[in-house]
């Protein structure tokens, strides 16, 4: 296929047509500065979001998925502006959220909100379920105290708890209960937009495979559009329409999910893809051959000078140290940043 | 049975005490694990897997922990007979573990090759003489420092010198891993339990440390006892698998059985909530593990299970072979008892099978919803 480059990451978003795009997110960064000496004077910046555009159909999931470090879960609390990011514009709904003021924003938060990791943490020990759930609504103040009380029995049906549970503690709860919990929260605004953060890592298979099936349920009851951030991409791949690798604060390869998976093109998703563990002989035939990741991910304060990854990449060649690889079309609706493919 | 086995644990209970009562946390462990063999023990949060691993390594606190029946036999001897300090002797030098958590279980304040020397020079010993300090404190490291060196290389240090004299926050969780193995290494130990290895890791260090792991314990003849959530992983790296639940073990077979031919409940309800790459996820296995303070009188899983009667609530599924070493706890199937302690209880009218799958003769389960499956037999 003839290469057409894209010289710059914000035209990623053009992979979804404008009309159908619920989520913007266009050249986001994120840099922590690193101080050091008795004057803590900045010496460097860790760029963890360096330059990341995607976007997302209404009703579907765009999956982030990365290893530890990758900057994923940064890309998340930026675009909700949990932490406010660097630079870059964030569209959801059709308004850009990284123009609102403080109290603009924390009246759009109803619109998006996200699901944690640890369902423990994430939870206030010393608050009931039923508090927990209505919190949001008396934030935003929503509704009566008897119609809050009401919100709270229907979306604990929602999420598939029994009532009687409005009145424990989250500690009374197992790991798979917490988080139906953090999701009965999340959704309890009528939220659009939901960032969900490896909502399933800290729990077992045989919770995680129901949890994603309330995911599911609930996407298409309310018509959500997800972010789903994970490093499980045997799990993306169920529930992902997008996917994006992310390495080093970038997003390495972009496009639609069928697409990265069967053919993916940066030899980091090929690393990833390979080291996977599978059960059977169809998942095993799937892998792309094996691809090794040498050595250890580099300090982010000390990227390599071209390709982010070219350092630990078994296909390095020339070009590579030269400068950083725009993104190629690999595919129809699919991008990767990488030289191979020039 | 006989065999070769290096470790044989039978019947193994353990319980603690807790504010709600006793919790029977495991209710009759079997496990044989033979020379250089690697056995994967699976299972989900709070099934006992780390429980059985501390057992066998002397490392339960008691009280609150207690054993009130079983046997761990290490090389035909009983460790429960032991004496604390006999145990303390075998750790370390013939059996040693490698924790899950590489963050955790180094000591920050100590370089990697202050913690390795301590295994070297006091691996064993309860107390320390005047006369050992002195001898100690005269002595020369270099040989110690040597072999420490050695080792970190074996795990694939690049460079061992260097991370000899770092601390542990100086290294990479990769790294930290390594150091773990290569400190568990240390004494070229004849068995080695492996708690989740990988899990703290990502999927490509991941997969590098468990070569590693395969590669040592395959040079060094080292039997593994494998403990890991994943049935990808258990796959990957053992000869035989051992699925446990709510401190059961419900099903044990040749690694590639298992995986081909999957028959307790719970391990096909295991496998199908397993994202894979060729088809959808599955559904999960509805309701929670069991208290342990008020266990179910026979079948631990009955009230997850699509397949229960109401004798599965009645009678208790005794390990029972199905096809050559293949053992399953399920009254789907017939067969006889793997134990001599369940001969006499054995009871022929329990059986409520054939399982909805048996017809799927040999044919690989894993790509289908079991938990789902026709509705010819078990069914309510």
């Amino acid at each position: 296929m003839a290469a057409e480059m894209h010289p710059e990451s914000g035209d990623l978003v053009s992979l979804v047509p404008a009309a159908d795009r619920a989520v913007t997110i266009r050249n986001l960064r994120k840099y922590f500065p690193v101080r050091e000496g008795v004057l803590q004077r900045k010496v460097a910046d860790i760029r963890a979001v360096d330059d990341v555009s995607f976007a997302i159909p209404e009703g579907e999931t765009f999956g982030l998925v990365g290893e530890s470090g990758c900057g994923k879960t940064t890309a998340g609390k930026s675009i909700l502006r949990i932490q406010e990011p660097t630079a870059g514009e964030v569209i959801v709904d059709g308004t850009n959220v990284t123009d609102l003021s403080r109290s603009e924003l924390r009246a759009f938060r109803r619109k998006m909100q996200m699901v944690f990791q640890d369902p423990t943490s994430s939870l206030n020990p010393r608050k009931r379920v039923r508090s927990i759930i209505t919190d949001p609504m008396e934030i935003h103040d929503i509704g009566t105290e008897e119609s809050r009380r009401e919100r709270v029995a229907e979306l604990l049906e929602i999420v598939g708890l029994p009532q009687e549970y409005m009145y424990t503690y989250p500690n009374a709860l197992s790991g798979g209960q917490k988080q139906r919990v953090g999701i009965a929260r999340a959704v309890s605004l009528n939220p659009d937009f939901l960032v969900l953060d490896e909502p399933t890592s800290a729990l077992d298979v045989s919770v995680q495979a129901r949890i994603v099936d309330l995911f599911e349920d609930l996407q298409e009851t309310f018509d959500l559009t997800y972010l789903f951030i994970s490093h499980d991409l045997s799990l993306i791949r169920n529930v992902a329409d997008w996917i994006g690798v992310m390495y080093l604060g970038k997003i390495v390869e972009i496009g639609r999910a069928e697409s990265v998976f069967r053919e993916p093109q940066h030899p980091y998703t090929q690393a990833l893809l390979s080291a996977i563990a599978t059960l059977d002989p169809e998942d095993e035939a799937i892998k792309p051959e094996r691809v090794r990741a040498e050595g250890e991910v580099p300090d982010p304060r000390n990227k390599p000078t071209g390709c982010d990854f070219r350092t630990r990449c078994p296909k390095e060649f020339g070009t590579c140290s030269s400068e950083d690889p725009p993104y190629y079309r690999v595919g129809e609706e699919h991008f990767a940043t990488c030289y191979l493919h020039e | 049975m006989m065999g070769d086995s290096l470790l044989e644990v039978s019947n193994l209970h353990v319980e603690f005490a807790t504010e709600e009562g006793v919790a029977q946390v495991l209710n009759g462990v079997d496990l044989s694990i033979e020379r250089g063999e690697t056995l994967a023990l699976v299972g989900e949060t709070g099934c006992g897997k780390s429980v059985t691993a501390k057992a066998i390594l002397g490392l339960l606190s008691e009280p609150p922990a207690r054993i009130p029946a079983g046997e761990i036999r290490y090389k035909g001897q009983d460790l429960l007979e032991l004496s604390p300090a006999q145990r303390h002797q075998k750790r370390g030098r013939e059996m040693s573990m490698i924790m899950q958590d590489p963050m955790t279980s180094l000591n920050p304040v100590l370089t990697v090759g202050d913690q390795m020397m301590d295994v070297l020079k006091w691996q064993g010993k309860t107390r320390l003489g005047a006369t050992e300090w002195l001898r100690d404190k005269l002595s020369s490291d270099a040989h110690y420092r040597d072999q420490a060196i050695e080792m970190l290389a074996e795990v694939q240090i690049s460079a061992p010198d260097r991370v000899f004299s770092s601390y542990p926050v100086e290294l990479s969780g990769g790294m930290r891993q390594r150091v773990l193995i290569a400190i568990a290494m240390l004494l070229e130990p004849e068995f080695l339990v492996a708690d989740e290895p990988g899990t703290a890791l990502d999927v490509t260090t991941e997969d590098k440390i468990l070569e590693l792991l395969e590669d040592l314990s395959a040079e060094h003849d080292t039997s593994v006892l494998y403990i890991t959530h994943d049935l990808g992983i258990a796959k990957k790296v053992s000869d035989h698998v051992s699925v446990m639940y709510a401190g059961e073990i419900v099903e044990s077979a040749p690694t590639e059985v298992l995986f081909s031919r999957p028959q307790h409940p719970y391990t096909r309800g295991l496998l199908d909530s397993i994202p894979r790459l060729s088809s959808a996820i599955g559904s999960g296995i509805p309701g929670e593990l069991p208290d342990y303070t008020d266990p179910p009188a026979a079948c631990r899983f009955a009230d997850r299970c699509a397949h229960a009667e109401p004798t599965c609530t009645e009678v208790f599924p005794y390990p029972r072979y199905v096809e050559g070493e293949h053992a399953v706890g399920c009254h789907l199937y017939h067969g006889d008892p793997v134990h001599a302690r369940h001969v006499d209880s054995a009871d022929s009218a329990a059986y409520i099978g054939p399982a909805p799958w048996a017809s799927e003769s040999g044919g690989n389960p894993a790509g289908e919803t079991p938990a789902d499956g026709p509705s010819t037999g078990g069914d309510q």
